[in-house]
């Protein structure tokens, strides 16, 4: 049936579920059905032998049009899934999808169109869009944080550096100890490097590890939060390093422990100059306390011997009066010199000495003759095994003061029943003086620090007693003679110190 | 990386001379597919995708260096250079690609024997008395509509999303495939494109050149070539019958007739001014 047949198919056509659309090459419309025009809200006649295709595009969509479509059906012969704006009679953009195809039409070419709503594909492509905006937008952002983050962390450890600092952190829920690789130079690694949360516990002095984690343990209670140790760490290089360990605990907010991190710092050195400047502000005090001590006895004998002069006395009274002065003078004199020396030595000038050839056995004799006066009722013996023109290339006045500290020495310190003996020796490169005494060895602790300064006897109520300078500057006058010292001490032989002078001519 | 590889180059044809193609914004070489068949009976054709475009190396898209026109204008004397050493090329640009060709001249004139200029516009918005065709506000609304439309530009998305992977009655070939570009890509295209203004270059240009212009064409109106004319050293105008921008397309044998006329014009040592 021939004319049903061409009236279904106008009927298709006309009412079709899409816009068709006949045009020609150049886009001048010469067909179109009624679906297109009831969406488009165009009369036939508007549009038909009137208008183009590109009239009814967006300026965008024309360019669009021009740029893509038109070349594309020119050399595929068909565009599919094209979408584009078309403008309708209310002059609203209507969004559609578009495939074309071109086709001969009784002899001559001409494209149809057809048209599809999309508006919610334009709808759904708007979100997309919008949401990949979102997306950028907050990827943008990500990125800027993550760069201020990686600059904040640059700074962060540059400054770490600078002040020697070096983190660590502790997972609360494994108490497992992390370091940052700068933490391997802590225990003697030259160069950065991980350590191991055991490595690390080994290397910690045994008798400050209980503290560590003590500390640690302290530190975790809420009412807390501070972690502060010091700590001795014994470095892969063989040095013992101090380290200060400070970290802070940060507790959720029903007090249980989230971030436990701190940091560490060598404070070695710190640690060495405190304890040499607490040593010295203890030495200054202890000494100013012995000087007055001992200032203020012979002082308080000379006044009461003055006292006992003004009386008029017999002679012999008078002797042992003045006797007793010239010895308490000589003390203090002793005293205050040796204070001198000390103040000398220790500002690092070094004492003064001027060496030249002298008679060691002269010197000797004089200093032993003064200090028998200077210990009454005390032996005193000197023993001279050289001959007594024999030079020495040394500082009189120094030997003297030298021979003197340690005689007051072997005096306060020895038996007051036996002699304390001087003697002068020939020794193998030079001559060597002893000064020897009876009595209770040395104790061998004190041995190694015996020539310090402020290093004291055990019977310190002597009234004989030095306030400890006594073997520092016997040390000092030694040095300065390149000379060399012995002591031996034993219960058996006593305690002798030995001064061995070289053979020197210059 | 190669510069063949870049730019997707490929060369047809023998002859002494040598012309360059240069498509213009939206497709690739294919665009000559019609034309460039015909010169590669007499010249040496090579023919190229500008970076960003069909077959180039979409890895070697640098966001600044293709922010303007002057990025394209070094990959095509880079082009000229690697495939027509010391031999002056016949340059063919379509459309914005003409302007590229002006700007790679002044740069290097050398290189170039003539430019033979499809549909060029040296600046597409009104300025004053200048006529370019379009309003700022309507490439504001170009803009938009590469932004709202951007799955149908998109080289991947549209197929997946229609879930039509295939369109067997099309065949392989027709998938839209030489006009698409990425998005993004063919965003910063249309802004280095559509909002340039190189009026000020063209009297710069010393070669002789042939200005291909349609008497119907939204995107580079009569005037547009009138004017171009105008201002040029050495330039010929030939206006063709062609309703649209693609006359190479639409109009190929008008076309090719200016051209091979131009070209023999400068074969036979005769400048024909305009």
């Amino acid at each position: 049936m021939p004319t049903d047949d061409s009236g279904l198919k106008a009927a298709l056509y006309e009412s079709a579920a899409c816009g068709l659309m006949l045009t020609s090459p150049t886009g001048l419309i010469e067909r179109v059905n009624t679906t297109f025009c009831r969406w488009t809200g165009f009369a036939k006649a508007e549009l038909e032998g009137k208008r183009r295709i590109q009239d009814l595009l967006t300026v965008g969509g024309r360019i669009f049009h021009q740029t893509h479509w038109a070349p594309l059906i020119r050399l595929q012969g068909s565009v599919a899934e094209v979408k584009i704006d078309l403008i309708n009679a209310s002059g609203r953009a209507v969004p559609m999808m578009l495939n074309a195809l071109s086709r001969e039409h009784e002899g001559s070419p001409a494209h149809e169109l057809a048209f599809f709503l999309a508006e919610d594909r334009h709808k759904y492509e708007t979100e997309l869009l919008h949401a990949r905006q979102r997306a950028e937008e907050s990827l943008k952002a990500q990125m800027m944080l993550q760069s201020e983050l990686g600059r904040a962390d640059v700074r962060l450890k540059i400054a770490m550096e600078a002040a020697n600092l070096h983190v660590w952190h502790i997972d609360v829920s494994t108490g497992e100890l992390s370091f940052d690789n700068r933490c391997a130079l802590l225990l003697g690694h030259v160069s950065p490097q991980r350590v191991s949360n055991d490595e690390f516990l080994r290397c910690v002095e045994l008798a400050d590890r209980n503290e560590l984690l003590k500390a640690a343990e302290e530190a975790t209670d809420p009412s807390n939060g501070v972690y502060r140790c010091t700590f001795r760490v014994n470095g892969v290089d063989g040095v013992q390093r101090t380290v200060l360990s400070s970290g802070r605990v940060q507790f959720s907010d029903d007090g249980r422990p989230e971030y436990f991190t701190g940091v560490l710092q060598d404070i070695t050195e710190l640690h060495e100059q405190r304890a040499q400047a607490e040593s010295r502000a203890i030495f200054a005090e202890q000494m100013v306390g012995i000087v007055s001590h001992d200032l203020r006895n012979p002082l308080q004998g000379i006044s009461l011997a003055t006292d006992i002069l003004s009386k008029a006395v017999t002679p012999e009274k008078l002797a042992r009066v003045v006797g007793g002065m010239r010895s308490a003078a000589n003390r203090a004199t002793r005293l205050v010199s040796d204070l001198l020396d000390f103040t000398q030595a220790r500002i690092g000038r070094g004492l003064t000495v001027s060496r030249k050839p002298i008679q060691l056995h002269g010197v000797l004799s004089e200093c032993v003759a003064e200090l028998t006066l200077a210990f009454p009722g005390r032996e005193l013996l000197y023993q001279s095994k050289i001959d007594p023109a024999t030079t020495c290339f040394a500082d009189a006045d120094r030997v003297h003061q030298m021979a003197g500290n340690l005689i007051s020495n072997a005096m306060t310190y020895g038996a007051k029943d036996a002699p304390v003996i001087v003697s002068l020796a020939l020794a193998p490169r030079g001559v060597a003086l002893t000064v020897h005494n009876q009595g209770r060895p040395i104790p061998p602790e004190l041995i190694p620090t015996l020539f310090e300064p402020l290093t004291r006897g055990a019977e310190t109520h002597s009234e004989n007693r030095s306030i400890g300078l006594g073997l520092f500057i016997v040390k000092e006058i030694v040095k300065a003679h390149r000379a060399e010292v012995i002591v031996r001490s034993t219960v058996e032989q006593g305690t002798s110190f030995t001064i061995l002078f070289p053979d020197e001519v210059a | 990386m190669s510069i063949a590889r870049r730019n997707n180059v490929q060369i047809v044809g023998n002859g002494p001379r040598t012309v360059v193609f240069a498509h213009g914004f939206g497709c690739d070489q294919a665009m000559w597919r019609l034309l460039a068949p015909a010169f590669a009976q007499k010249y040496r054709v090579i023919l190229f995708d500008l970076v960003g475009s069909g077959g180039s190396d979409l890895t070697a898209y640098d966001r600044e260096k293709y922010a303007s026109l002057d990025g394209y204008a070094s990959d095509l004397l880079d082009v000229i250079n690697e495939f027509s050493p010391g031999i002056p090329v016949n340059f063919v640009g379509h459309s914005v690609s003409a302007m590229i060709g002006v700007l790679a001249d002044i740069r290097s004139p050398e290189l170039f024997r003539a430019h033979l200029m499809i549909a060029p516009s040296p600046c597409y918005i009104d300025d004053g008395v200048y006529r370019g065709g379009f309003s700022r506000a309507d490439i504001e609304e170009l803009l938009n509509t590469l932004d709202s439309n951007y799955l149908g530009w998109s080289s991947t998305m549209a197929p997946a999303i229609m879930g039509v992977p295939e369109r067997p009655e099309l065949g392989v070939e027709l998938t839209n495939s030489f006009c698409r570009t990425d998005p993004e890509i063919a965003k910063q295209f249309a802004r280095a494109t559509f909002l340039s203004d190189h009026r000020k270059n063209l009297p710069l240009v010393r070669s002789p050149a042939l200005i291909v212009q349609c008497d119907d064409d939204l995107i580079a109106p009569v005037e547009v070539g009138a004017y171009m004319a105008r201002v040029m050293q050495s330039a010929t105008l030939r206006v063709i019958e062609n309703v649209g921008h693609c006359p190479h397309l639409s109009a190929t044998d008008a076309c090719s007739q200016a051209m091979i006329e131009f070209l023999n014009s400068l074969d036979d040592g005769v400048h024909a001014y305009g």
